[in-house]
């Protein structure tokens, strides 16, 4: 569905990717994640068509995205970080905006906003950053796109909106879509995402699916002194040590994202050796 | 469907657009209406004999055709100024060629309908009341309403002359191409830009005119036959020509 070879892109003089190559399928959700400043939003609005790689090619359901075809655009849809609404109510926002999207479907934008008790009659200015994300990820997703690029989707979210995200988009994930998540509020979206890709200094450092994840590591308190002395990564708390060792057992244990990436970041080269074995 | 133009995703463009902007145009075509009611009359409060002459109606028409074109035209492609808005103009599933043709409806052709529409409202109903409140049996003294589209300019000793309203298309032409070309401060930048090539120009003309055959002749300029019909095709050319390069301009866009 995605398919990025060898992409080379900076910002004037910055540098940001340098000969990345990424697959991405339908059917999955991506969580990408990385520190501030890695590039993964800049990697989503190259697949979005915002940007121009200098070198490598991107593939978006078989379009180059930067030519920005209508056909490519109806099947993407970008929710940005920080975004723009028109100061116009909400059905006049589908009424002019839902045409230029052929699958997107009323009724279940309508189902969408309900569960995320926005007024269907309001007018968008007036709403709060929020309430406006909120709205934005209601037409994303009866947008019905094949391609769904969410920067940060739960900042700004409170509590019970962001558990009413995670429930929206699980009812939307089927084999024909692909989701990509780039965010570090990675215990929002911990139980949605089914592969994880870390991107660092502009490559990707680690791609690997939930289920190989967590029957190659496991995430445990520890006490044992040895165990922390060999795990790939470890931090103390109030219950003992918080580890990330080898899953020995090779049964599927509870993953912890925020735990994964921090892992991965100060160990990736022993993580990456585990699973290449 | 086609993915270069369709008449369709033209048509919702064009609703589109006028939802989310209908408010400030007639908000500003009324401040334009009332800004003009209140010149004329303030003319018409100064002058003596109390009239209101043909080359002040003609500077009150060409004046925000010009100002107001050029800012509204650049207004335009405001979006592209930051990422944050560029983003819902470039991502939103239109061609490149739709975007930019909704542009040129309503920055070039509704602007100049809608300027000159309310220009003549304002005009006709201040003639109107010049020849009503101020009557006069000399012709010479009454107010008569302007036809701005008679009015010539640069008139060279040839057959060949040029409607002022021409250089307005060119000028919009090129502050709509600085729109999309400079991201920060674009109409001062275009303007400069701008101003500098009209020193170009004039220093062209002044050369022409240190060379023997190219004297003044009272206020036109002389010139050999063919350099007229080529100035004014030129001239004519380059609101398409820019255009054009807004296009290549607007498709390689990045935000």
């Amino acid at each position: 569905m995605i398919s990025i070879q060898n992409l080379s892109f900076a910002y004037k003089k910055k540098p940001v990717f340098n000969g990345l190559n990424l697959q991405l399928k339908a059917g999955h959700v991506y969580g990408l994640l990385g520190k501030n400043g890695t590039g993964k939003s800049s990697l989503l609005r190259n697949i979005a068509g915002l940007l121009n790689p200098q070198n490598g090619t991107i593939s978006v359901n078989g379009f180059t995205p930067f030519e920005r075809l209508p056909i490519f655009l109806a099947n993407v849809f970008m929710v940005a970080e920080e975004f723009y609404l028109p100061d116009i109510s909400i059905p006049d926002f589908i009424k002019y905006y839902s045409p230029f999207y052929p699958g997107f479907d009323t009724r279940k934008f309508t189902n969408y906003i309900s569960v995320f008790e926005i007024p269907a009659e309001s007018t968008l200015q007036n709403m709060s950053y929020g309430q406006k994300k909120k709205v934005l990820i209601s037409f994303a997703l009866a947008a019905n796109a094949k391609v769904l690029l969410l920067d940060e989707p739960t900042n700004g979210l409170d509590i019970i909106s962001k558990s009413q995200f995670r429930k929206i988009l699980a009812e939307v994930v089927d084999e024909e879509r692909c989701i990509i998540i780039s965010t570090h509020q990675v215990k929002d979206l911990e139980n949605l995402i089914d592969r994880v890709t870390i991107i660092d200094e502009g490559k990707i450092l680690f791609d690997e699916n939930i289920e190989d994840i967590s029957k190659k590591l496991s995430f445990r308190f520890s006490y044992d002194q040895t165990d922390v002395e060999n795990a790939y990564y470890s931090e103390s708390s109030l219950m003992g040590n918080l580890i990330v060792g080898p899953n020995h057992d090779r049964e599927e244990g509870k993953l912890d994202l925020e735990l994964l990436y921090k892992a991965i970041v100060t160990n990736s080269d022993k993580i990456t050796k585990l699973f290449q074995s | 469907m086609n993915q270069f133009f369709s008449f369709k995703r033209f048509s919702l463009l064009v609703s589109k657009h006028w939802a989310e902007n209908r408010t400030r145009y007639c908000l500003s075509m009324l401040a334009l209406l009332g800004l003009l009611i209140a010149w004329f009359l303030f003319h018409l409060m100064l002058c003596e004999p109390r009239r209101i002459m043909l080359d002040v109606q003609q500077i009150s028409y060409f004046f925000p055709l010009f100002i107001l074109g050029s800012y509204f035209a650049n207004q335009q492609f405001r979006d592209l100024r930051s990422n944050v808005n560029g983003s819902n103009f470039l991502l939103l599933p239109a061609s490149t060629f739709e975007k930019l043709l909704v542009i040129l409806l309503f920055s070039v052709i509704m602007f100049f309908i809608v300027l000159t529409a309310t220009f003549y409202l304002a005009d006709i109903l201040m003639v109107y009341i010049a020849n009503t409140f101020f009557e006069t049996n000399d012709p010479a003294l009454k107010s008569y309403v302007v036809n701005v589209f008679t009015f010539n300019f640069l008139m060279f000793a040839s057959d060949f002359k040029l409607n002022f309203i021409v250089l307005f298309f060119v000028v919009q032409s090129v502050f709509l191409l600085g729109a999309v070309h400079f991201k920060k401060y674009s109409f001062l930048k275009t303007f400069i830009t701008g101003f500098v090539y009209l020193i170009l120009f004039s220093l062209v003309f002044f050369i022409y005119r240190q060379l023997p055959g190219g004297e003044r002749l009272d206020r036109n300029l002389k010139l050999p036959g063919w350099i007229a019909p080529l100035f004014y095709f030129v001239l004519y050319t380059i609101p398409p020509i820019l255009w054009i390069v807004t296009y290549y301009r607007l498709k390689a866009k990045q935000v």
